[in-house]
């Protein structure tokens, strides 16, 4: 039995432990998740504490206990995304950056490079935030949590051919985003200065 | 330009460095288990469900034969609802333990070992129940005894006290057959409960048997549960009792017989 399907098992069983280790497992990737949907972190908060007590109230329902994250994170999305519908977002990308100026400079990082650095993450994350919910999911999905196309099909609960078209139309925007950035920085290294 | 490979790296390294240092707070879990043990204790409330104005409550499929005695006095406001929770103080399956158990509630009860017919004695517990108003509120707590009883052949037996205080009216229960020991008059009553989950739908049918005290629908099961309930009623010194069993082949007789045998105490 594998470590999942063992906190299963005993979280089942309405033993309150089971449901403790499967919190630290994985309150960090959830509320990161929860996170970019949602885009503020008073929210994402609220949707991680709905979605653990949703997962404890609802365990039962899991009818393949090694299908548990995708059962999980199926659960946290649409939770997110119901919080998405009826919340306006609360200046995500700013809040996102008022973390990462918070962080330690990193080491090595001249203050140039971490200034571009972060201009260009805000342009990214501000692509990100300005997806609609789903594609911003499939793009959470495949690349924060790393699942495969088929596995975000089975949380999102679409096909295949959904996420892979979500996927190429949010990629796109992303790569444009992206690749207008590369160009304004490439300029400003030949000029000097900003165009 | 970036080529494909490179651009997913990209993205996802800047994703994973922008939330590397988002964490939910060290509260969220005292939050998330403080959701959880409500819930719990809803959902046997729930099941503990109300349904006159006589206190009279009910346990799902329990294997319980509950004595329960008011200790506190109830606040001011109307009470709508009670809500079972677990006393701090450990089920005991000793019944030579009894008198101790007693000291906790703060009452002297009535109290048989064993029955007559067969009903043994499993465990006592001191039980603690809230009394809510409308909106919620909590407008009071009182302390009461619950003893556990079970027949050989596995049939549970459960009993709750009365209380006197005010609660909303709710629908009268017409009583099935009465009888009288030593003075006390004991009623005897078969109720029909439909225990369904949260998003369950009433039916016209189901709403018009409610309102003539022929159905009781209690919220917070996983499926939906179909229950005889059957309970007898007495008032003793101020103290209400209850006899309740759910879904036996026991008679009003049966249950006049136990009832005697506490009184006779």
């Amino acid at each position: 039995m594998t470590e999942t399907e063992d906190f299963v098992v005993q979280m089942k069983q309405g033993n309150i432990c089971g449901f403790d280790i499967m919190y630290e497992k994985y309150k960090n990737r959830a509320m990161r998740m929860a996170y970019l949907i949602a885009g503020n972190y008073a929210d994402a908060e609220d949707i991680l504490q709905e979605a653990f007590v949703k997962c404890y109230c609802n365990i039962k329902n899991l009818k393949e206990d090694d299908k548990f994250q995708a059962w999980f994170f199926q659960l946290l999305t649409r939770t997110a995304w119901r919080y998405c519908k009826k919340r306006v977002k609360e200046q995500p990308v700013e809040e996102i950056f008022d973390i990462q100026s918070n962080q330690e400079t990193r080491t090595g990082s001249s203050a140039l490079e971490q200034i571009l650095k972060s201009e260009r993450t805000s342009i990214l994350m501000d692509a990100i935030s300005s997806l609609a919910v789903k594609q911003r999911t499939v793009v959470i999905l495949y690349y924060y949590n790393q699942l495969s196309i088929s596995e975000i099909a089975e949380v999102m609960k679409c096909s295949e051919g959904t996420v892979k078209s979500r996927l190429f139309i949010a990629r796109n925007r992303l790569r444009s985003v992206y690749n207008l950035y590369e160009y304004e920085e490439e300029t400003y290294y030949v000029s000097g200065e900003r165009v | 330009m970036f080529q494909e490979k490179e651009f997913n790296r990209k993205i996802q390294e800047e994703i994973e460095e922008n939330v590397a240092k988002i964490q939910p707070s060290d509260h969220l879990k005292d939050r998330i288990t403080w959701d959880i043990k409500k819930i719990r204790e809803e959902s046997v409330g729930n099941k503990m469900k109300k349904w006159n104005s006589t206190f009279k409550r009910i346990a799902v499929a329990t294997a319980a034969l509950c004595i329960i005695v008011p200790t506190t006095v109830i606040a001011s406001g109307k009470i709508s609802s009670l809500i079972s929770v677990s006393s701090a103080i450990p089920e005991c399956t000793e019944y030579s333990e009894i008198e101790a158990v007693k000291n906790e509630v703060g009452y002297d009860v009535k109290t048989v070992e064993n029955f007559t017919n067969g009903m043994l004695f499993q465990s006592m517990e001191v039980m603690d129940t809230a009394a809510q108003d409308e909106a919620g509120n909590e407008v009071g707590t009182y302390r009461g005894l619950g003893i556990h009883y079970k027949s050989q052949d596995g049939v549970a037996l459960s009993a709750y006290a009365e209380i006197p205080l005010e609660m909303e009216e709710m629908p009268e229960k017409s009583i099935d057959s009465t009888t009288i020991v030593d003075g006390i008059e004991i009623s005897y009553i078969e109720d029909n409960y439909k225990f369904v989950p949260e998003d369950y739908e009433i039916t016209a049918e189901e709403q018009i048997a409610m309102d003539n005290g022929d159905l009781y629908i209690s919220y917070g099961a996983d499926e939906v549960e179909l229950s005889k309930v059957q309970h007898a009623n007495w008032v003793e010194d101020g103290v209400s009792y209850s006899l309740m069993a759910s879904d036996t082949d026991m008679s009003a007789a049966d249950f006049f017989q136990m009832a005697e045998e506490i009184i006779k105490q």
